[in-house]
């Protein structure tokens, strides 16, 4: 039986640290640090959620934001016209994405590479524009504001708790997806898609199924922003967001399950620290990003575990 | 609505598609010669236009815009030339990820510097005095500096497909898309070639940002707004064809004066829309090497 | 003996070139049956008609006993034609294990548990035993836990075989499977076809270019030509076939 650790950077010790001191957050460090802790948290959850396309499949999407603003105006647009109350909202954010993700993977799909990556912009763009110009429906650029979210899960520790437990399950199912006969497939796909199909795998289905997958959980977490912000605009659609995702799993390792996860932490300190005492986030992230991309595109988990297995 | 405002509107969705054009035919020249996806492109063309407000600066506008016009995508052009030999050289036969990033990185750290050197206030050059009046037809008064940036695209694209089916460069260009490897054998300098190519791209890049320049308030933001419209643009026609990007700029520059007119709504998303159903139907573009991108295999 | 695979009138152009053009032949279930002919002409395109990767211009493919002209690679896969490619065709960065077990799972619907963790896969323990039955046949037991893209050209071309089988095939397709060998592998790999057609009682059709090879292992020999076949028949024959001579003689000359 194959004893190899699939961890690669997910240790069960390692696990175990990262869920104590998660839980003892909320009593130890300051409010501020706590918002920044969530966002870190939708972020990982954002970014493991591209990856199963972007490492595991091959595919590269630059449209993942538009499942996440669908998430995200799920909530809002449920409380801004009363269609339904936040807990049915927050259920139905996933599906309503993943239903999308389905429709709009099934034309994108039929493009490959360079051509599936511009066509799942395009998707992002569209739904984008469509946000800003059904005033009508969305309050156009304005976005929504208000209290969207039970007041229970404003209070930080509460709300803390509650992005916690979410982004925690839809991990484990992540990694349960990623290590199952189906992520393996998915990988021989991204391996060599020819052979995999040469081998009797419906290969199309499996990608239509993945781009689904990851679109349900792109919506979960432009759910959990909602939770975080209580606010939705068009900008949460546009593809300067959907490269979000992609570049925190390429800085953190898209190869292994652990690096969207500390690609996560690492740019939103980051970002946060910059953007707190400079001017030139932007310079430093195009920065790294290019160190990244040309000498270790393994990411930062290359350099943590020097492993590079998922 | 009469006929001079339809008129105006006309004019002015064909100005921004002549510019689009000129845009979009560097990015779609680079990718044709060098299969490299530019998401700096667009800084390059908000560079050319900062560049334009600098030199302008420096003095008399009524002398000074005709220079400009020419040194600002110049000295973009030079800029690129050293940013392909530092960086782009690099990843030519990187998977298209790579390049994604790559040149996606580049284009925040070229915001960034652009912000340093420029501020974030927005910029205004002022329309040159031979080309600040107006032509009258028919009751409609058209600026005179539309009908000029109009006439420049078109100078471009013929400027293009003498250089590119009529010349050594040209045909150097075409052998080494073909077959790199056997052009360098020939004796040729392939990797200087290739440095050309990316100048070239960058100078169009930044045309048009300078021919813009009298047209739209400079500064930051410039460089995303344009790049998609751009992508657009070069992907309808068919990336890495120059005649595509022409019929592209067409498109796109019909459906927005058909939008603003009677679907403001609508319009930008008809135009993603439109991208979508070539892409679908058919994926090399419009005019773009027929199948080959897309069957590519691994 | 029963026909396995049975082609008839096959044509495939491109353009207005037929690089198959008008093929017909049948391959008998259990045999080890050959297609030779010289560069360009039209085994590779034939091949590709055959796994589904191109769709015939005209013509019928019957594999046992139904059409499988134009269905998708993946289909025709699951109904037993398997193949091995000319270029090692390995995910790289897969364990030599984990590939093996994926072949296994392709065709079925296990390759869909999404939440039953690998590699237990459940309950599918006889997936795992198959899995090194099968890695010891083709003698990769010792390196089954190495990524694929660091073991030895000659175990990359055994495990590409071993990807092939693992699809439980009626009929093998290999394409010059000796390509680029050493007599060494070229020995070990002609042992191994005739270990794997008899044990298994497995259907081979196969392309190449050593004439040792094909006249020391094939039943039937199927030469084709400019998209043609221009003679069939059992090595003896084809030997001293006067149009067959010529065809070589005059591709070599």
């Amino acid at each position: 039986m194959t004893q190899r650790a699939y961890g690669g950077g997910i240790s069960m010790v390692g696990v175990g640290i990262a869920a104590l001191l998660l839980v003892a957050a909320p009593w130890v460090v300051p409010t501020s640090w706590l918002l920044v802790l969530e966002n870190v948290l939708v972020l990982a959850l954002f970014a493991t959620a591209t990856n199963l396309l972007v490492g595991w499949t091959g595919l590269v999407s630059f449209g993942q934001a538009a499942f996440y603003g669908i998430g995200a105006y799920t909530v809002a647009l449920a409380w801004l016209h009363g269609i339904a109350p936040f807990s049915l909202a927050f259920v139905a954010a996933p599906l309503i994405a993943g239903l999308i993700a389905l429709f709009t993977g099934a034309i994108a799909l039929r493009a490959r590479k360079l051509y599936f990556a511009l066509l799942t912009l395009a998707f992002s763009e569209l739904f984008y524009v469509l946000a800003e110009q059904l005033y009508d429906i969305t309050n156009g650029a304005n976005g929504i504001f208000g209290a969207m979210v039970p007041a229970l899960l404003i209070s930080p520790r509460i709300g803390f708790y509650f992005t916690l437990a979410v982004v925690m399950v839809a991990l484990l199912l992540l990694y349960r997806i990623g290590h199952s006969p189906f992520g393996l497939a998915l990988q021989a796909i991204r391996e060599r898609r020819v052979r995999a199909e040469a081998l009797g795998l419906a290969v199309s289905h499996h990608e239509l199924a993945a781009f689904t997958l990851s679109g349900a959980f792109c919506g979960l977490a432009g759910a959990l922003y909602v939770v975080h912000d209580q606010t939705a605009y068009p900008e949460l659609l546009n593809w300067v967001k959907s490269g979000e995702p992609v570049i925190v799993a390429v800085i953190g390792g898209i190869s292994s399950f652990a690096g969207p996860l500390w690609g996560a932490l690492f740019y939103q300190i980051a970002h946060d620290a910059l953007v707190a005492l400079t001017r030139d986030w932007q310079m430093a992230l195009g920065a790294l990003l290019l160190l990244v991309v040309l000498f270790r595109p393994g990411g930062l988990v290359s350099l943590l575990g020097g492993r590079e297995e998922r | 609505m009469n006929f001079a405002s339809v008129a105006i509107e006309v004019l002015s969705a064909l100005t921004a598609a002549a510019n689009l054009f000129i845009i979009a035919a560097g990015l779609s020249l680079v990718f044709g010669a060098l299969r490299i996806i530019n998401l700096a492109h667009g800084s390059f063309y908000m560079i050319g236009a900062l560049l334009m407000a600098s030199l302008f600066a420096l003095g008399r506008p009524e002398i000074l815009f005709w220079p400009a016009l020419v040194l600002a995508p110049l000295l973009m052009a030079g800029f690129g030339a050293i940013l392909e030999r530092l960086l782009f050289r690099r990843i030519y036969h990187a998977e298209h990820l790579v390049q994604l990033l790559l040149s996606y990185a580049l284009s925040l750290m070229l915001a960034d510097l652009a912000l340093r050197i420029w501020g974030a206030d927005t910029r205004s050059v002022p329309t040159p005095a031979a080309l600040a009046g107006v032509l009258v037809v028919g009751g409609a008064s058209f600026p005179l500096y539309n009908l000029f940036v109009i006439t420049l695209s078109l100078a471009v694209g013929l400027g293009l497909w003498v250089l590119l089916r009529h010349t050594r460069f040209g045909w150097e260009i075409r052998a080494a898309v073909e077959d790199a490897e056997g052009l360098s054998l020939c004796g040729r300098n392939v990797p200087a070639l290739f440095t050309a190519v990316f100048a070239l791209g960058a100078f169009l890049a930044a045309l048009g940002g300078a021919a813009v320049a009298p047209l739209q308030a400079i500064g930051p933001g410039m460089d995303s707004a344009i790049l998609v419209s751009a992508f657009i643009v070069a992907v309808i026609g068919g990336l890495g064809s120059i005649a595509g990007a022409a019929l592209g700029a067409a498109i796109i520059g019909f459906f927005q004066a058909v939008g603003t007119l009677w679907l403001p709504t609508w319009a930008p998303a008809f135009i993603f829309l439109a991208m979508i159903m070539v892409l679908v139907i058919r994926p090399s573009g419009l005019l773009g090497a027929a199948q080959r991108a897309w069957a590519e295999e691994d | 003996m029963a026909v396995l695979l049975e082609v008839t009138g096959l044509v495939k152009r491109f353009g207005g070139l037929a690089a198959v053009d008008g093929v017909s032949f049948a391959v008998a279930e259990g045999s080890i049956h050959a297609v030779i002919g010289p560069n360009g002409a039209g085994k590779s395109t034939l091949f590709r008609l055959l796994t589904g990767f191109h769709t015939p211009t005209a013509g019928t493919i019957r594999f046992a006993g139904r059409d499988i002209a134009g269905l998708a690679p993946h289909r025709i896969a699951r109904l037993g034609l398997a193949q091995s490619f000319q270029i090692t065709t390995i995910f790289p960065k897969l364990s030599v294990r984990e590939q093996v077990i994926f072949a296994l799972i392709a065709q079925s619907t296990a390759s869909w548990r999404m939440l039953s963790g690998f590699p237990r896969l459940g309950g599918h323990r006889d997936v795992m035993a198959e899995a090194e039955a099968l890695l010891a046949e083709v003698g990769l037991t010792e390196v089954a836990e190495r990524r694929a893209e660091t073991i030895s050209h000659g175990d990359q071309r055994a495990l590409d075989v071993a990807l092939a089988l693992a699809t439980r095939p009626r009929l093998l397709l290999l394409d010059e499977p000796t390509a680029g060998m050493s007599p060494f592998e070229t020995e070990r790999t002609v042992t191994m076809i005739q270990r794997l057609a008899g044990a298994r009682r497995l259907t081979v059709l196969f392309s190449e270019h050593d004439m040792d090879v094909v006249f020391g292992i094939s039943e039937r020999i199927t030469v084709i030509h400019r998209g043609r076949v221009i003679a069939e028949g059992d090595a003896a024959s084809v030997q001293a076939d006067p149009e067959v001579a010529e065809v070589y003689l005059g591709s070599a000359a």
